[in-house]
């Protein structure tokens, strides 16, 4: 097994496609960083205009940790539509290039190269994350210095600097989790096509479309919303979050891993039987 | 002439009683400022809890710094969120300016009797409407103070004291209220899970408490 | 020795169409195995269905006298595949693909291997370089390349030769004499190319329409039927008007300046030869034309008759 997830990786590290991924992540840190930088002031005045009239504010409000939060955000499409690109091509790239043939006629489990290529897959989402990690805390770092974290959602928090370890670590754990669930969505789309175009598009449509009716839809949709696995995408907030407790996290978790072992299920289910035509 | 004699005594009293205590008010206010305008600068650190619904925030320490007249520096570990109003002695603001003052009356606080001046700034610019100030006149100092203002709401600053000689607060109470309307996440969060319904607005009490230690007091 | 391959009523249906129809055929030890039909006949899909590619509809297929189905690891690794056109990882060098494919059928000492199969197949010189590079004839000499890989005992070559020059086409034939003859590798090969199944293939099944026609050696299924036959002569006029009152006469084809073409067995060229010489024509040659080709054109309208 081993062999072939380092070799599906050689595979991936081989193509152009994945260093788009790579580049996008440096791109869109950069921007984020020096936006902040330029316009941090205007931003935290939206921010924090609710309050501003009743509070004043002592210290560094803008530092590493509110601009992480800030990057983080990007998990919400950003980062999705950077693994889509990989995992769905994963399955859909060999049947267009016509390699399952060689692959296929080989004594290998189809159950152990779809294994081995979610593993490559998940792998490379993995370090798509850890790269967002550490350029938001490094270069936030050098811009900005420490200082606590202030966030508002649906209430104000303030999240003091010694706090904060745990709940970025835990943020971006969550946001590998989430991660592989549109890795496990894209691949599963992929085992489906011959063409990566398709699961590409339609793990990125899935999600944003299925976020737009899940929000704007919430009254109609009503119970359905909290079994929907794009409601939990952005759950890594809930690190940041007071009032929540862990019973909201791991109702979050366990709905990701639902939706993770189902789209896994059904991909080895559809491969095992899928007739090899290209 | 009888009539004369019983009511003329009575008005005077009466123009005595109501001219009087605007003299004492005056006078009382004065005394505030001059015990404040002894102090050349002092430090001292600082814990301030909020305690506001919506707010979360661990305690924090802050080290404050007082320069005469009226210059005040705040250093603080991390983030920390300061009422605008009640920690740089803003009654000390409006009595600077031009005001018209009038003794309302007493009220006993704690253990401590008041006298209670209302202040209305004459500046037509000025941005406190009205501040009620609960004074101490035994030892001239401030117990409690309400204002209302254009920009920023009213409020109640509490003071209290457990040095008998220190002009200055051991802890100072800042209440106001603050509406729940201010966060889009939560009123559309709330939109989501009940309906179509506007969410709940009313305001909700808000109070930061802010402990003072360590005074270092230097007098002129 | 049991079959290397050996297929039972074997079927695969798309709907109501029937991609293959109950065939059955065998590929014994040593054989070069021509696999014969017109597009769309179900050649690819059987030979997909023997490498797992499809899942068959019905029937079975035994590799080694073992069950595919149940035993397909242990068959596959015995089995060197080259299916329609040689596909690789465009973007790695051939030796690079190699080793990915040689590692996913586990073998030792791989980089020897590899270029062992390289040099069998002439690929070293370009051996580094990138696929997108080759032309096709280089790539189909690498897709026989990754057959050979983990000493397979038997290949099987869909279409092999598609789309090279006469040139191409020639070397690839003499590298499948040469593994069957020289590394005793047992060959199944596909083909459009009807001259070069009757070149090098030693036995064949001819199928249509997913349907086995006939099956069997190649030279006795050829010779059992009449062929034609070309007698290049110096005045066929003359020869014509010869020939006509006689048997032969019906047996005539067509005729240019030229040339007669008979259509007549192997066994009757002598006859009609020296019928020829003894009525003083003149005969230059005498050439066979097209026979497989035609057999199989006649097999194939036959069951189109039918």
């Amino acid at each position: 097994m081993i062999k072939l997830i380092s070799i599906e990786l050689f595979k991936i590290f081989s193509k152009p496609r994945t260093y788009i991924g790579f580049g996008a992540i440096i791109i869109i840190v950069l921007a984020l960083e020096f936006g902040i930088l330029l316009q941090g002031d205007n931003i935290m005045g939206i921010i924090i205009a609710n309050i501003k009239d009743r509070f004043m504010f002592e210290g560094n409000i803008i530092n590493l940790y509110l601009v992480s939060y800030v990057i983080l955000n990007t998990l919400w499409v950003h980062v999705p539509i950077l693994v889509a690109l990989v995992a769905g091509d994963l399955l859909a790239g060999e049947a267009n290039a016509g390699t399952f043939r060689l692959i296929l006629t080989r004594p290998i489990s189809r159950v152990k190269l779809v294994f081995a290529k979610f593993i490559a897959g998940w792998i490379y989402a993995v370090m798509l994350v850890i790269l967002m990690a550490i350029l938001s805390i490094g270069i936030g770092k050098i811009l900005f210095g420490a200082g606590d974290l202030l966030v508002v959602t649906n209430k104000v928090n303030v999240f003091s600097s010694d706090d904060l370890l745990w709940r970025f670590a835990g943020a971006y754990a969550y946001g590998i989790l989430s991660m592989t669930t549109v890795a496990a969505l894209s691949f599963m789309l992929s085992s489906m096509a011959d063409n990566s175009i398709g699961p590409i598009i339609g793990t990125v449509a899935g999600i944003v479309g299925i976020t737009i009716i899940s929000t704007v839809g919430a009254s109609l949709l009503g119970p359905v919303n909290k079994y929907i696995f794009t409601s939990y995408l952005p759950s890594w907030q809930l690190f940041f979050q007071t009032d929540s407790g862990l019973a909201s996290l791991g109702h979050a978790v366990l709905i990701q891993l639902i939706y993770i072992v189902g789209f896994m299920g059904i991909t080895i289910w559809y491969f095992r039987k899928k007739d090899i035509l290209s | 002439m009888r009539i004369i004699k019983i009511f003329l005594p009575a008005l005077c009293g009466l123009l005595i009683n109501l001219t009087l205590p605007a003299q004492d008010a005056n006078a009382l206010l004065k005394s505030l400022g001059n015990n404040m305008d002894k102090i050349s600068s002092f430090e001292a650190d600082a814990l301030i809890k909020v305690d506001v619904d919506f707010i979360s925030i661990k305690d924090r320490k802050m080290k404050v710094k007082f320069k005469s007249p009226d210059k005040f520096t705040f250093d603080v570990e991390g983030l920390a969120l300061l009422p605008k109003k009640g920690l740089q002695m803003d009654y000390l603001q409006i009595l600077k300016a031009k005001y018209t003052a009038i003794d309302v009356g007493e009220e006993i606080i704690g253990k401590t009797k008041t006298h209670i001046i209302k202040v209305i700034p004459e500046a037509e610019d000025s941005d406190v409407i009205l501040a009620q100030l609960w004074i101490d006149p035994e030892l001239n100092r401030i117990m409690r103070m309400k204002t209302y203002t254009r920009k920023s709401g009213s409020y109640v600053i509490d003071f209290e004291y457990n040095d008998v000689m220190r002009p200055l607060p051991d802890v100072t109470t800042v209440s106001f209220e603050i509406s729940n309307m201010a966060f889009p996440a939560k009123a559309m969060n709330e939109m989501m899970t009940k309906g179509l319904q506007m969410p709940d607005s009313l305001p909700k009490k808000a109070r930061v408490i802010v402990q003072y230690s360590n005074y270092k007091i230097v007098n002129k | 020795m049991d079959p290397y391959i050996e297929i039972h009523n074997l079927s695969k249906h798309y709907g109501p169409i029937k991609a293959v129809d109950d065939l059955s055929m065998k590929v014994l030890p040593g054989d070069i195995y021509g696999f014969l039909g017109p597009n769309g006949s179900g050649k690819s899909t059987t030979i997909r269905m023997m490498l797992s590619l499809i899942r068959p509809t019905s029937g079975q297929i035994l590799l080694f006298g073992r069950d595919l189905a149940t035993d397909r690891f242990k068959t596959l690794s015995r089995i060197g595949a080259l299916i329609e056109k040689p596909d690789f990882y465009n973007y790695l060098s051939a030796r690079k693909n190699l080793e990915i494919l040689g590692k996913l059928s586990d073998i030792s000492n791989l980089k020897t291997r590899v270029d062992e199969v390289l040099d069998i197949v002439g690929l070293v010189p370009r051996a580094d370089s990138i696929v997108r590079t080759y032309s096709l004839g280089m790539k189909q000499r690498l897709g026989i390349a990754q057959a050979l890989l983990h000493h397979p005992d038997l290949i099987v070559l869909d279409e092999p030769t598609n789309g090279l020059d006469p040139q191409g086409q020639k070397e690839i034939r003499d590298l499948i004499k040469s593994l069957n003859r020289d590394k005793n590798i047992t060959i199944l090969i596909s083909s459009h190319i009807l001259y070069e199944i009757e070149q090098i293939a030693n036995r064949m099944i001819i199928i249509d329409r997913g349907k086995s026609l006939v099956e069997g050696n190649v030279q006795d299924l050829v010779n059992s039927q009449d062929r034609q036959v070309a007698f290049v002569l110096g005045d066929t006029t003359a020869a014509l008007k010869l020939l006509d009152n006689t048997p032969w006469t019906a047996r005539i084809l067509k005729s240019n300046d030229e040339r007669i073409y008979f259509k007549i067995n192997k066994d009757e060229i002598p006859h009609l030869n020296t019928f020829l010489v003894e009525n003083k024509m003149q005969i230059f040659a005498v050439e066979p034309v097209r026979s497989l080709e035609d057999f199989f054109l006649q097999i194939t309208d036959d069951d189109k008759v039918n």
